[in-house]
Parts: structure tokens; C-alpha cells; sequence
């Protein structure tokens, strides 16, 4: 046993993750080599450009994924264990009870033709040794938590009969309904207009108050992890380029695609003269992937070794770590180390 | 709910209504009578015939007497079974004709049903595929072709059923084999499509997500919403069994309704004609609306209302 399974401040430790899909193009190589840490207590944010491998990431935690993809090999270390190794039945005592997720979309995550109160109750009902009144009980208790008007009425209505921001509540609901450790929420406000997005984030910036649990918030809105996060994660092409502090990704960021990023997305300390630019180019395909950094092809710094050797990750600082060749030491110095220090001013 | 279960009901008297006028004129739009060409009617008693069964009255006068007899329920004599109504000659094939129809319905909702979810859960693999091809076949051949060629290996060729009539149970077994095959194949592989379309759904993905028991995933969530489009296609299905009957009951020489039909047209036997049109028209209509309340009830996005 190493040193960091016995560190009890560690929730979930995902290590060396692969997974891939095995379509009739190829392998899809979606989640490469990911390590991933998830403390106590944490909101751990990632963000990345879609189909970098966020939500392939967090389905292989739980493993969720179905044919044709697989998880091929890695150590996903929950509360000591190995999930990677657990079976499907005990993979089912803990989905939904100490690891549950939300999904992208609420408007077809849940079932049209089950009333909301029953998708909120069976959860309760597979995990909790309550009868179906307390169940009921416990159900109206976390839709009123969930700041949904008419509670105990609503339990009855279809979630055709909800709005947008009304259905992610209920969601998020039945995600806590059984206290979890870990609440993985795959961009729960990306499908939602800008006003329910702030309330839904609020909601969950409380609840992670009242109920201490850690939070793996995938997203890819700059402006959501900067306000709710401790720690950031960036992905790409189903690799991890950097990691640190908020202040670490946003003020003091080593990574070519880190700053593409920043510049490409509007964030809330900008002012509104910025001008938005796009990283050039397009995502690797990950049925082949280029050899070296999957970011070589549209990095503005790519040199000769970046296309023929995949760098190591790099700590600047403890908990500050970069995949980039720029921060080897026998790189060439460049202006890129301290550009990133120049966005803050 | 009760004023659409009224307007559903005027729907289906106009409805009738129209079957009623269109059957009645197309009927008589086809040259030749129920006692004319026949050779062993002479002209005389042909024309007595005709006397006594009000054929020489104009046609606008014939359609209306029947029209109000139809509403009392008295589908008329027939014409050429002496001494028989309608009603008489549907009361008597009845049993049998429900029999077959019903059991082929049953074979079809719990066989083929649990035939796709099955195949659907194996997706892509061998049994998947076999049933699949199989399905593929049974509803690609016409159902005469399926009851001769039953009745050929199993009746004459091995001689393990009746090749005709009911009078033992194991006459039920071929034509209704033969009724069903299209429906269920049908059936078998709309619920495997669909039921493949419903696992890629977000909601069956929430309910993993739960840690609901893969029982709990397929029958509560997964089933209910597979089974809207085969419970919509149940009244089409019903249709085709009932005009399925008509050639099986032939080739199975089956006491029931469907071959006094098929015979009842080449003898242009008038009341006879009307009276199972009606008769089958009513079943379809009534099976299409208990089907909707049903589908009302399955999916609460639709309001019985409207
Ligand atoms: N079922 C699947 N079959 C084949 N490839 C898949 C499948 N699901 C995901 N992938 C591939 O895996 C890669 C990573 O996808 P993933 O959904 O994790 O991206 P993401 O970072 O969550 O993007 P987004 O922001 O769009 O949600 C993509 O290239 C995608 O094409
Ligand atoms: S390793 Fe090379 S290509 Fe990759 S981000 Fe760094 S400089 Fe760019
Ligand atoms: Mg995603």
C-alpha cells in the first residue's frame, strides 16, 4: 500500500486511467493516461474544449460506460479501494448513494413517463433502509431543499411538466438524496439559460456547504470554476495539461493550451474591450493519435520534440503541474513562461 | 376524460357510418347479383328471389331499409345459406374465429415482446442475430404461404396436427401459428428497435447512475417507454390479423367467420357481405380506441382531453 492510499484526506484517486472505444473506425483513445485527485471536502473543476475526455473520465469512475467502451487499465482508488476492480453489483451500492452524478442535459435525463417524485424515491429505496412513506417524507424534504415551490404537489407532476432549471433541481435532488461522498456534475448549467445557470451554481455552492461533500464539476465555462472551485484540471485530447490552484490556471497558467483557453473564453475578471480569440484549429482524432503532444498541431510554441514525444508532466509548485516541453530545462526560453502572469495584471 | 370518451364514440358511429354507405354501393357496383348467372336458378325463382329480398328496389330505398336495420342490430337474412340471418352465421363461427384471433394476439404480446427485449439486450450477438433473421423472414412471408407450407410438413408430412378443423385442441396450433407469424415478427422486431433506441436514452443512463438493479432499469424504466411505439401499431396489427383470418380459416377449413366472408363475395351474397364488414369494422374501431385509452395511460405527455 503506498503512501497516498492511507492519506485520509483523499477521497477518490484515479490513476493512470485509460479508456477507450472500440467503434469499427478504430480505437478511440478518449481517456489517456489521466491521474486525478478528489480530497475532502474539495470542488475539483475540469474544464477542456468538447471531446477532450471529460465525460468519459467521469463515466469510467463510475463506470458507466457500455459497449463498445472499456476501461483498459488504471486504478481508480475510492476510500482505499479499487473500484476498477469492483464487480457490477457492488459497483451499484455505491452509484447514487456515495458517488452520484448529474448529467449534461436535464431535459432528457430524466424519465418522461415517471413522475418526479417516484425517480426521486427509488433512489431512496435502493439505498436506505426507509419504507416507501418515509422515502416519500425524505423525497418532498430535498425537493423544498432544491428550492422547488409546491413541493409535496410537485411530487406528482411528470417532468414534462417542469421547466429546464426546475428538472437540473430535481436532478440534483436525487443526487444527494443519499448524502453522497462525491458528486460528480458533468456541465450541470451548460443546457440552461444564463439566470438559471447562476442559481443552479449558487444552489450547489450551498449545498456543498451543508452537506461537505467533494464535487468533480466538469465544464467547460471558465467563469463557473473560477467561482466555485479550489482546484482546476485541463484537458485535452483525453489527456491532462495541466493542474493547480485556481490562481495557479488563471494568474500564473504553464501550458501553451491553458492560455488558448483563457483567451478564447470570456471570463468575469476581463474587461470588455478583450478581444475573444479562438484557438486555431481542430481537436486530434483520437482514433490515431498524433505521436508526441496532442496539442503540437495547433500549439503557437510547438517545437521539433513536441511532435515525436509526448512531454512529462512538470511541477512548478506543489499542486501546479504542466505537460509541456516549454518548462524542461533544456528548452529554449521563451516569452510563454511569463505570459501567463502578463493576463493578470 | 368523459367528453373525450363521448366524442370518441360519435367518431366511431361516423366512422361506421361511412364503411356502412362505401362497402354498400361498392357492393353493388360490382357487376352481376346474388341470383343471377347461377345455373342452377331458373329465371323465374331467380326473379322471386329477387322480389322477396327487395333487390328490385331502387338502390337509394335498399340502402336506407338497411341502414335501419342495421341499427337495430339485425344484419338481415342471408341470401344464400337458407333459412340463416347474418347474426346466426356470425354467432356460429364466432367462438372459433375468437379463438384463433385471440390466441394468436396472446402468442404475439407474450412471445414477441419478450423476443425483442431479449434480442435487444443481446445487440449484435449471435442470438440476437438468429431471431432477428428469423423475424426478418416472418415478416416477408405472406401468411397463406406460411399456413400451406405448415400444414404440408406438419399435417401431411409428419401427420403431427389435424390438417383440418377443431374438434381435437391441436387444430388451433398451425392457423394460429400462420395468423401470428407476420405480427409477431413484426412486433418482436419493432420492440427490439426500439428497445435499443431507449438504452442509449439519458434517462437509462440516470438510472444506472442511480444504482438501480439492471431489473428495475429494464422493466421500469426501459420497458415502458419501449413499448409506446408497439402499442401504437396494435390496431393496424389487429386489422391485418383480422383480413389474415379470412385466408387461414380457407386454408385450414375452419368452421369460423372469415370463410363465410371469402365465400360470401363470389356468391355475391349482399347481406352476408355487409353484415361481416360491420361486424369486423366494429372489433377494428373498438380495439383502436381501447388501444388510445391505453396509450393515454402509458404515456402521461398525452391528454385525453383534446
Ligand atoms: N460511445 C462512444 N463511442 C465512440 N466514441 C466516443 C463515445 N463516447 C465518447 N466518445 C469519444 O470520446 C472522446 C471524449 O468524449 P467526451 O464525451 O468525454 O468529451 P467531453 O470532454 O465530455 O466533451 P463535451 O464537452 O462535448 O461533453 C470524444 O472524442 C468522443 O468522440
Ligand atoms: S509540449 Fe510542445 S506542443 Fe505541447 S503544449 Fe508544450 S510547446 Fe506546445
Ligand atoms: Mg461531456
Amino acid at each position: 500500500m503506498n503512501q497516498e492510499m492511507k492519506d485520509d484526506s483523499i477521497l477518490l484517486k484515479v490513476n493512470h486511467l485509460q479508456t477507450s472505444f472500440f467503434t469499427h473506425f478504430g480505437e478511440v483513445k478518449a481517456v489517456r493516461d489521466v491521474d486525478l485527485t478528489i480530497n475532502k471536502g474539495e470542488v475539483v473543476g475540469v474544464v477542456g474544449e468538447s471531446g477532450s475526455g471529460k465525460s468519459v473520465t467521469a463515466m469510467s469512475i463510475l463506470k458507466l460506460l457500455q459497449h463498445p467502451g472499456k476501461i483498459i487499465s488504471g486504478n481508480i482508488i475510492y476510500k482505499g479501494q479499487d473500484l476498477a476492480q469492483r464487480s457490477e453489483k457492488e459497483m451499484r451500492k455505491i452509484r447514487g448513494n456515495e458517488i452520484s452524478m448529474i448529467f449534461q442535459d436535464p431535459m432528457t435525463s430524466l424519465n418522461p413517463l415517471i413522475t418526479v417524485g417516484e425517480q426521486i424515491m427509488e433512489t431512496i429505496i435502493e439505498h436506505q433502509p426507509l419504507n416507501k412513506k418515509q422515502a416519500k417524507e425524505k423525497a418532498i424534504n430535498l425537493l423544498n431543499m432544491v428550492k422547488i415551490p409546491d413541493a409535496e404537489k410537485r411530487m406528482k407532476d411528470y417532468p414534462f411538466e417542469f421547466s429546464g432549471g426546475m428538472r437540473q433541481r430535481v436532478m440534483i435532488a436525487i443526487a444527494l438524496s443519499c448524502e453522497p461522498d462525491l458528486l460528480i456534475a458533468d456541465e450541470p448549467t451548460t443546457a440552461l439559460d444564463v439566470t438559471t445557470q447562476s442559481q443552479i451554481l449558487k444552489l450547489m455552492k450551498n449545498l456543498k456547504g451543508e452537506f461537505n461533500t467533494s464535487i468533480m464539476l466538469i465544464t467547460h465555462d471558465l467563469g463557473v470554476v473560477a467561482d466555485i472551485c479550489s482546484r482546476i484540471v485541463v484537458m485535452y485530447g483525453g489527456m491532462i495539461m495541466e493542474e493547480g490552484s485556481v490562481e495557479d490556471i488563471f494568474y500564473r497558467s504553464k501550458h501553451p493550451y491553458t492560455l488558448g483557453l483563457l483567451k478564447s473564453v470570456p471570463r468575469p475578471d476581463m474587461d470588455q474591450q478583450s478581444r475573444l480569440e479562438p484557438i486555431k484549429g481542430t481537436p486530434p482524432n483520437l482514433v490515431n493519435p498524433p505521436e508526441g503532444c496532442p496539442f503540437a498541431p495547433r500549439c503557437d510554441y510547438a517545437m521539433k520534440i513536441c511532435t515525436t514525444t509526448c512531454p512529462e508532466h512538470t511541477y512548478i509548485q506543489e499542486g501546479h503541474r504542466s505537460m509541456c516541453w516549454l518548462l524542461h530545462e533544456e528548452a529554449p526560453k521563451s516569452d510563454f513562461l511569463s505570459e501567463g502572469d502578463e493576463l493578470y495584471e | 376524460m368523459t367528453l373525450y370518451v363521448v366524442k370518441r364514440l360519435v367518431a366511431i358511429i361516423i366512422t361506421l357510418f361511412m364503411i356502412i354507405t362505401l362497402t354498400f354501393f361498392l357492393m353493388h357496383s360490382i357487376p352481376g347479383g346474388p341470383f343471377t348467372g347461377d345455373k342452377n336458378v331458373p329465371e323465374a325463382v331467380a326473379k322471386a328471389l329477387s322480389e322477396k329480398y327487395h333487390l328490385d328496389d331502387p338502390l337509394w330505398k335498399q340502402y336506407f331499409d338497411y341502414l335501419k336495420s342495421v341499427a337495430q342490430f339485425d344484419l338481415g337474412p342471408s341470401f344464400k345459406y337458407e333459412g340463416m340471418t347474418v347474426n346466426e352465421l356470425i354467432k356460429a363461427g364466432l367462438p372459433v374465429s375468437a379463438k384463433v384471433g385471440l390466441l394468436s394476439v396472446a402468442l404475439i404480446l407474450i412471445v414477441g415482446i419478450p423476443i425483442g427485449i431479449f434480442a435487444a439486450l443481446n445487440q449484435n450477438k449471435w442470438p440476437d442475430t438468429l431471431v432477428m433473421l428469423l423475424a426478418t423472414l416472418g415478416v416477408t412471408i405472406p401468411s397463406f404461404v406460411i399456413g400451406t407450407l405448415l400444414l404440408y410438413v406438419f399435417s401431411l408430412k409428419l401427420g403431427w396436427t389435424p390438417a383440418y378443423g377443431v374438434e381435437q385442441w391441436q387444430g388451433y396450433i398451425l392457423p394460429v401459428l400462420a395468423l401470428s407469424g407476420f405480427s409477431l415478427s413484426f412486433v418482436s422486431r419493432l420492440t427490439r428497435s426500439s428497445m435499443i433506441e431507449v438504452f442509449q436514452q439519458d434517462y437509462m443512463r440516470t438510472a444506472r447512475g442511480k444504482g438501480l438493479r439492471p431489473s428495475k432499469i429494464i422493466i421500469k424504466h426501459g420497458l415502458r417507454n419501449g413499448l409506446i411505439p408497439v402499442v401504437t401499431i396494435v390496431g393496424p396489427l389487429i386489422a391485418a390479423m383480422l383480413t389474415g383470418s379470412f385466408v387461414i380459416e380457407k386454408i385450414f377449413a375452419l368452421p369460423g367467420i372469415g370463410r363465410h366472408f371469402v365465400q360470401s363475395i363470389t356468391n355475391r351474397d349482399y347481406t352476408t357481405i355487409m353484415g361481416i364488414t360491420i361486424f369486423y369494422a366494429v372489433i377494428l374501431v373498438v380495439i383502436v380506441f381501447i388501444v388510445d385509452l391505453i396509450y393515454g395511460l402509458i404515456d402521461p405527455r398525452i391528454k385525453l382531453n383534446k
